[in-house]
């Protein structure tokens, strides 16, 4: 394009800017007021909520994070990894304790285990002397 | 104007002094632009009814979704909204034209004596220009203008956006932005003649 298309093509922009400022001054009166309503209903949304919504990326930055970590871990508990294999062992092993646990026997008798457990122990160590001292008599 | 009530929200943050800031700023810079919006979408959608409607959804649409933003990003963000109200209403305008010449109706400016009179000979944007009326002249060329060329125009000479900003508005490069503001300024020179207004 050469200097003087340039100049003419600016020339001819100023003109068209200049037509287009004294349209605005003419707008009339209903006009304008009807705009100045428009604008005052339009920040009128502008509320502390709207702002801090905005404003806050460390809250949407704490929410990626927080949804990333449930994702993890979700993904983490549906996944057959040696960790839950090994659970999964766990509590095949553990499940007649559980059985018991959850039965309908008296609970006093699950609360007293240990005595229970004592005094078979004991019962056993009272009976071997004796059958040793069978064994001895039929020897 | 309504008066903010005191609200507390998380973190501490209040209704203070910020929110009432920014208010008064985004009022300052929609007050600065509403007139020029206001022509422009005049010049595309010719009812000065629906160009109101037009700007207003164009500010509510900025302050909900961009208040927070930095000031210097309202002017493409503002434009960019207002040129997507504005092609949605004639997308809107077309369906409606549609389905009222489906039925056998005719719009609203189709019932217009004037609008619908046969126009006089030489009515082109030369002939606007003798009747006086220069903006008239120009809004009619500029609505011959392929979509892109009058974007280009519009936001660099009447909004005063620099290259940069243009470009934003228009979602496209610098340089289309020049390519496009070129060809327009071209083709106005040429519809309007070398002596208009």
């Amino acid at each position: 394009m050469s200097s003087r298309d340039a100049s003419t093509e600016s020339e001819f922009a100023r003109r068209a800017e200049q037509v287009f400022r004294r349209h605005l001054a003419d707008l009339d009166d209903i006009t304008r007021a009807k705009l100045r309503a428009a604008r005052l209903r339009a920040v009128r949304d502008v509320t502390p909520r709207l702002l801090w919504a905005w404003a806050s990326p460390r809250w949407i930055t704490a929410g990626a994070f927080g949804a990333l970590a449930a994702a993890i871990v979700g993904v983490w508990l549906i996944s057959p990894g040696p960790a839950n294999q090994a659970r999964a062992r766990f509590d095949v092993a553990d499940s007649s304790d559980l059985e018991l646990l959850l039965g309908d026997e008296d609970f006093d008798m699950v609360q007293n285990l240990e005595f229970y457990a004592w005094l078979e122990e004991q019962t056993q160590a009272d009976s071997k002397p004796a059958k040793s001292a069978a064994d001895d008599k039929s020897g | 104007m309504e008066l903010f009530v005191q609200t507390e929200y998380p973190d501490g943050v209040a209704e203070d002094s910020d929110a009432l800031d920014r208010r008064a700023e985004i009022e300052r810079f929609l007050r600065g632009v509403e007139q020029r919006a206001f022509a422009i979408a005049r010049v595309s959608v010719r009812d000065p009814d629906d160009a109101l409607d037009i700007v207003q959804d164009a500010m509510i649409r900025l302050v909900r979704r961009y208040a927070a933003r930095p000031r210097t990003e309202w002017p493409p963000l503002f434009y960019r909204i207002l040129k997507n109200c504005i092609r949605d209403w004639q997308r809107r305008r077309s369906v409606r034209d549609r389905v009222l010449s489906f039925f056998g109706a005719t719009s609203a400016e189709g019932n217009d004596p004037l609008v619908s009179a046969p126009a006089p000979a030489g009515d082109g944007p030369l002939a606007q220009v003798a009747g006086a009326d220069a903006m008239d002249a120009l809004a009619a060329a500029l609505r011959s203008l392929p979509a892109r060329q009058r974007e280009a125009f519009v936001l660099r000479n009447f909004e005063g956006l620099d290259v940069a900003q243009t470009a934003r508005a228009m979602g496209c490069s610098g340089g289309s932005v020049k390519t496009h503001y070129s060809r327009a300024l071209n083709r106005l020179r040429d519809l309007l003649g070398e002596h208009w207004p």
